[in-house]
């Protein structure tokens, strides 16, 4: 077993100068995909699901913040929980997404995880590495599409992961995020059928207002059943991405996406509640994908 | 970002271990990762933590046990959570952090 710690550079996305106060048509006229990592439709069932048809969205939504109702700290549930349950996990592209059991040193959790090739997830960094918990995590059982009881793709149980220096020195949180390497013979079979994520960096243009996806597996419901939500980014930093959606622990490293007319495309990595929000801003974030995190994304699927 | 390890026990109405029930953050005064910690046979989790102000709830199966409040300090610290009527009792314990 080689875990790894892997150096991650500072870069950041090219930046358009001030364009907060842009009107949609501009936003939407330098929205710009500056680089992208290719997904693969699976092959197993339609291609999308009831609930997808349903819940998924797309386009931006210049709506106003909910206000959270709690006067004491900060909450991840904003305002009413509007996290909807997906029952019909097997289907597209609910089935690239992992219920994570993770065996650590000190403890188990519960946590996210998410296909970004044949035979590797992606997830958050403290999900594979953690010094309060122990370091490296022992072993991870993955769970593709995990349905309360069902498991419509069995499970892998995963050793080896990598993540950023930045974590694994400075728990730094911009830098929160890893991948989970799976050996290919067991994973290959799976991930025919599940497919994975196309992953994408956007620049601010592009996702300003944006409406965005997340769906994870929260302990609050057990850590066996995938919960849905979908709100608009609230506020960028180059490293970062906030957003109006509600999400609960066991939720970290679930994927944050748009959908677009050629499929969705991951532009977020869940890991934080609103205590790690940006001054004057409420809101859930997670790294953002930026061309480092993609190149970085792109070396961990040849390992 | 420095989070010590706090040791908890949650134990049922009797003082019996509670296992296999997750434990979660859900709100807080400091940034805190997304992860819900599994207890034990034993009814023993971990949190890693850093010095706070936090509400904790624990369920198990998907049923809410109960929530309350934890103020963590800088130092690692061992408390048991006791499902009660209302919620949740905490109760530090004094000595060595296991």
């Amino acid at each position: 077993m080689v875990n790894s710690a892997t150096n991650v550079s500072a870069t950041h996305v090219t930046k358009l100068g001030s364009i907060s106060n842009l009107a949609a048509a501009e936003h939407a006229a330098l929205a710009k995909v500056l680089a992208s990592l290719p997904g693969q439709v699976g092959s197993a069932g339609p291609d999308a699901g009831i609930s997808a048809a349903k819940l998924l969205v797309k386009g931006r939504a210049p709506l106003p913040p909910r206000r959270r109702p709690s006067a004491g700290g900060l909450e991840s549930l904003i305002g009413d929980d509007e996290r909807t349950r997906v029952l019909d996990s097997s289907n597209a592209p609910w089935r690239m997404i992992c219920s994570l059991e993770i065996i650590s040193p000190q403890t188990s959790l519960v946590g996210t995880g998410w296909f970004a090739g044949p035979k590797t997830l992606i997830t958050a960094g403290h999900c594979v590495h953690d010094v309060a918990l122990g370091g490296w995590a022992s072993k991870i059982i993955v769970r593709p599409a995990q349905n309360g009881v069902e498991e419509p793709f069995g499970s892998l149980v995963a050793t080896r992961f990598s993540t950023t220096d930045r974590w694994f020195q400075n728990r730094d949180p911009d830098f929160d995020y890893a991948a989970i390497h799976l050996e290919a013979a067991d994973a290959l079979p799976i991930t025919d059928q599940t497919g994975w994520f196309s992953t994408a960096v956007v620049n601010d243009a592009g996702l300003h207002a944006q409406r965005v996806n997340v769906a994870g597996y929260p302990g609050d419901k057990g850590g066996d059943t995938l919960w849905f939500h979908a709100k608009q980014i609230l506020h960028l930093r180059p490293p970062r991405i906030y957003y109006d959606i509600d999400t609960l622990p066991g939720q970290s490293g679930a994927p944050v996406w748009l959908e677009t007319d050629s499929g969705p495309r991951v532009v977020g990595i869940h890991a934080y509640g609103v205590g790690a929000s940006a001054p004057g801003v409420e809101a859930n974030s997670g790294p953002r994908i930026t061309e480092a995190v993609i190149e970085r994304i792109a070396d961990w699927l040849t390992q | 970002m420095n989070a010590p390890k706090h040791v908890g026990w949650l134990k049922d109405e009797s003082g019996n271990p509670v296992a296999g029930a997750l434990i979660s953050v859900v709100e807080s005064s400091v940034p805190v990762p997304e992860v819900a910690t599994r207890t034990a046979s034993d009814g023993r989790f971990v949190l890693g933590l850093p010095s706070g102000t936090f509400r904790v709830a624990a369920h198990l199966a998907g049923r809410a046990l109960g929530e309350t409040s934890l103020e963590v300090p800088p130092t690692p610290q061992e408390f048991e959570l006791r499902i009660v009527s209302v919620g949740l009792l905490l109760t530090p314990i004094d000595g060595e952090t296991g």
